[in-house]
């Protein structure tokens, strides 16, 4: 399936192999909604000058992708990915920088009920690219989480920014959450940076919103969904942020 | 020394008898006495690291702090069997010495969780943004806070203004105000003393104020002044003992009751690491 995004917002749902090619010069949001069960390719061209906003939206019983994002000169691409499911996924995210001044910035958020493997990639091929990754993730109940966060600067990369986080949430009874953050970077004239943390719910946290009068369950959840609702954060269009907040809401009511 | 009346919410009353606590097996309190009733102020005083903070985190139920001995009760409940949140739904608050920054959960969502956790219907979004306004205004404090994550990236003032903020919406029957003032300049000082004292007129919530400024207590006028030393509750007076303390200190408190300060030992904070730059180069890869 063959999808040319023009100027303007769309919203579809994946279900099979499909190719996305933005027209040059146009701003463009999509969101793109993964539900039953998924087993799939997606390529993504941005070409020249044109941005993306793309919201990726998991709510399937098993999803299995992989995602190649090629970005020509000047273009960007905002990359969002919100995983609030109880099926298996396994995603496979290679973010080519190949022009001159491209950009991406990735935000994930995923609650985790069942095994997760993410791999995210940045490959900065040409000069002056931005890379910018934050990934959120909250350990609920049954399965373990496998992140993968690498940014390689290539040596064509000369004058590129490279930058990422991930910060993942245990609560309790979660199972084991590995996080493996990588910068390759084969050329001097960089910028590059990591951070990683993995913990608890904090007590005080806790404690601070109780005295307030929310008991424990209504604390962890308020907590998770600020947690996760961080991936909206660079979703311009409000119309959608509220629907996704809203939904994000309703799956963590459920799940945690 | 403005005479309040009760109104229609009644009289409350915190007690609190003989009380014992402890923190990680060093006893902090030893033997508290003190009534609170509706409309009262209650100033907190002594030097730090005798208890006053303590005491108001044990009320609230602070989970480091185990109570030992003695008896907390709140118009005749048993406030020591209650879980933090039953606290606070029954009328308890205590604004925060150092408040907490909550990440990525919004004043709004908050403030609303917290409001229908006494409600039995959530409060309508009209009304909750009303009353919000209202009091964000009264405390001049910025108009996008609803939107701002809970005391993320606020300053000192600003977190302290914040916990008042709540303190207004929660409309508590005995509220706890630990070193509010600290970290506000003069104006606002004045602008929360202010809302703290209308708050105290409208609904007669009970107050029990630490401060250590001769300054803030001008403004809020206790009726009652407390000196705690040594975990215990060595004097109580008016007003004049605020400013006695205020030109003499407490030496001579101590040397009265025959009481020993404690004198406070600071320890240096454990900080999260911050994790910077980190750059391997792999040559030949791929």
């Amino acid at each position: 399936m063959l999808l040319t995004l023009k100027q303007g917002a769309q919203r579809t749902s994946l279900n099979q192999d499909m190719e996305i090619i933005t027209l040059a010069n146009t701003v463009s949001s999509l969101v793109l909604d993964f539900e039953d069960e998924i087993s799939a390719t997606l390529n993504v061209t941005i070409t020249q000058g044109s941005t993306l906003d793309l919201f990726c939206f998991n709510t399937s019983n098993r999803l299995s992708i992989n995602e190649t994002y090629t970005l020509e000169k000047d273009s960007t691409l905002n990359l969002s990915y919100g995983d609030l499911t109880q099926g298996e996924t396994l995603r496979n995210v290679q973010v080519n920088l190949e022009g001159k001044g491209a950009q991406v910035q990735l935000n994930s958020a995923t609650l985790i009920t069942s095994d997760t493997n993410l791999n995210y990639r940045f490959s900065h091929k040409a000069q002056h690219t931005q890379g910018d990754m934050k990934n959120y993730a909250v350990m609920g109940k049954g399965g373990n989480l496998s992140l993968y966060a690498i940014g390689h600067i290539e040596s064509t990369g000369a004058f590129s920014e490279t930058h990422q986080s991930t910060r993942v949430l245990n609560l309790e009874g979660s199972k084991k959450a590995s996080v493996y953050p990588h910068l390759i970077i084969d050329n001097n004239e960089v910028q590059a940076s990591h951070a990683e943390s993995t913990g608890q719910m904090d007590e005080d946290h806790l404690y601070y919103l109780q005295s307030r009068g929310l008991d424990v369950n209504q604390a962890i959840r308020l907590m998770v969904k600020g947690y996760l609702s961080s991936v909206t954060d660079s979703i311009n269009d409000e119309a959608l942020k509220t629907l996704i907040l809203e939904q994000i809401d309703q799956k963590v009511e459920e799940l945690c | 020394m403005t005479k309040r009346k009760i109104g229609e919410r009644g009289m409350s009353t915190l007690n609190i008898k003989n009380l014992h606590v402890e923190i990680e097996g060093k006893e902090i309190l030893k033997g508290v006495d003190l009534s609170v009733n509706s409309a009262e102020i209650h100033a907190l005083m002594g030097p730090n690291g005798n208890g006053k903070s303590t005491l108001l985190a044990a009320i609230m139920g602070h989970p480091k702090y185990t109570v030992t001995q003695g008896e907390i009760t709140f118009d005749g409940q048993d406030v020591l069997k209650m879980a933090v949140n039953e606290r606070s739904k029954i009328g308890l608050f205590l604004g925060m010495q150092y408040p907490m920054e909550v990440a990525g959960v919004t004043n709004s969502d908050f403030l609303k969780a917290a409001l229908n956790s006494r409600r039995t219907s959530p409060i309508p979004l009209f009304t909750f943004i009303r009353t919000l306004e209202k009091a964000v205004n009264s405390l001049q404090m910025k108009s996008d806070l609803a939107h701002r994550y809970v005391n993320e990236g606020f300053s000192g003032g600003e977190k302290k203004r914040n916990e008042i903020l709540q303190m207004i919406l929660l409309e508590p029957k005995i509220a706890m105000l630990d070193e509010i003032d600290s970290g506000l300049d003069v104006d606002a000082m004045k602008i929360v003393a202010a809302a703290i004292l209308e708050q105290s007129v409208k609904s007669q919530v009970g107050l029990i104020i630490v401060s250590h400024y001769e300054r803030f207590y001008q403004l809020i006028q206790p009726t009652h002044v407390h000196v705690i030393l040594d975990g215990k509750i060595v004097l109580s007076g008016n007003h004049d003992l605020v400013n006695r303390i205020d030109t003499e200190g407490y030496d001579w408190i101590a040397q009265a009751y025959g009481v020993q300060i404690v004198k406070e030992i600071k320890t240096r904070p454990v900080t999260a690491t911050s994790i910077g730059t980190c750059a391997v180069k792999e040559r030949g890869m791929e």
